[in-house]
């Protein structure tokens, strides 16, 4: 149903209402900055890049192929974004992942039903600052499938669907990519003591 | 099932996705060797944590940033961009163009008598544009003025 309803806006769109795709903005954005933050874990950053593939998505919309759905288009237009950006800033220093206010943002607390103890709180955002930290360390390939399976939590079959690749593939590279990921973790916490 | 297989298997396992024979085999492991419980539990934990890096909404909403980026590219251009076209041009070329460019110097306040129909206000935009590009022909080879397109333009300050 959603996949109609997201094919409908996106032909009104070609035939040239363009405030129609603020629909796909709006239904979408709050999925692609959450993608984007997890690449380069910096709000600004992560805002430009979610920009940068609504934009690229309009401006290809013709090249859009309706056999598919629409958001997984749109994750691998931002998946690919991302890299693309995190390309370009190597050639600069990489100090966006070890500052501290970058990772204030971006992350709730899970219960906000009872008090909220601020050590907690601290803990928590300390736990996503190195989690983050231990994902950027990934290759290309594994990361991708860790943000899109295990962060954003889609299903291996739409993995498959945004990274063109066989679900069989996803499948191993979630298992390489979390042993992988302990791997590194537990480096960083024995580095750490 | 060894330890081995057992390990291999967690990931699959922790995503419901192992078959139910191997499933039974697994736990039954698990339930005995607490090396491989451990090593669940730390997947397990990990990939709860992994989930909550998810962010529930984005700061700001996106779209008035997008539609005005839209308008900015469907924007016509102004009426003498076909006079700035940017130009690739062989490394070689550059110098030339680029002392061809001098030749405008300074910013004249009158359209030259044979320029193309332009009002005095859309040439003097040409003519800034133009002083932009020339700025940075160096810096930035991809975007030069050729001599071609001088002369053909006919915009001679110094000899008029
Ligand atoms: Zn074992």
């Amino acid at each position: 149903m959603t996949e109609q309803t997201d094919q409908a806006v996106v032909q009104r769109v070609l035939a040239g209402d363009t405030d129609e795709f603020s629909t796909l903005v709006n239904k979408y954005q709050d999925r692609i900055y959450s993608v984007a933050l997890n690449y380069v874990s910096n709000p600004e950053d992560a805002m430009d890049i979610a920009q940068e593939t609504f934009l690229k998505a309009y401006s290809n919309l013709r090249r859009f192929d309706s056999a598919s759905a629409f958001y997984t288009w749109l994750y691998r237009i931002a998946v690919n974004t991302a890299i693309d950006f995190l390309r370009k800033r190597k050639s600069r220093p990489a100090d966006s992942l070890d500052d501290e206010k970058y990772t204030e943002v971006g992350f709730e607390p899970e219960s906000k039903d009872r008090a909220v103890d601020p050590e907690d709180v601290a803990a928590q955002r300390e736990q996503a600052r190195i989690l983050r930290k231990a994902i950027s360390m990934l290759s290309d390939k594994l990361r991708a499938v860790i943000i899109l399976h295990d962060v954003e939590g889609l299903s291996q079959e739409e993995v498959a669907d945004i990274l063109k690749i066989p679900v069989g593939t996803v499948k191993s590279r979630v298992s390489r990519a979390r042993a992988e990921l302990r791997r590194i973790l537990r480096k960083m916490m024995g580095d750490a003591v | 099932m060894n330890c081995g297989k057992v390990q291999a298997s967690i990931s699959d396992y922790v995503d419901g996705r192992l078959p139910e024979r191997e499933t039974l085999e697994f736990e039954k492991h698990i339930g005995s060797c607490p090396i491989c419980a451990g090593e669940l539990d730390e997947t397990r934990r990990m990939v709860s944590a992994l989930r909550s890096l998810a962010v529930p909404r984005s700061p700001v909403d996106l779209w008035p940033q997008v539609r005005e980026s839209i308008q900015a590219a469907e924007r016509p251009a102004p009426a003498w961009s076909f006079l700035v076209r940017p130009v690739l041009i062989a490394p070689a070329a550059i110098a030339a163009a680029a002392a061809a460019a001098m030749l405008i110097l300074p910013l004249p306040k009158q359209v030259p008598e044979n320029f193309p129909a332009l009002s005095a206000s859309e040439y003097r935009g040409y003519v800034t544009e133009h002083l932009r590009f020339q700025k940075r022909p160096f810096a930035d080879p991809d975007v030069v003025f050729t001599a071609v397109e001088l002369d053909r333009t006919n915009i001679r300050t110094n000899g008029e």
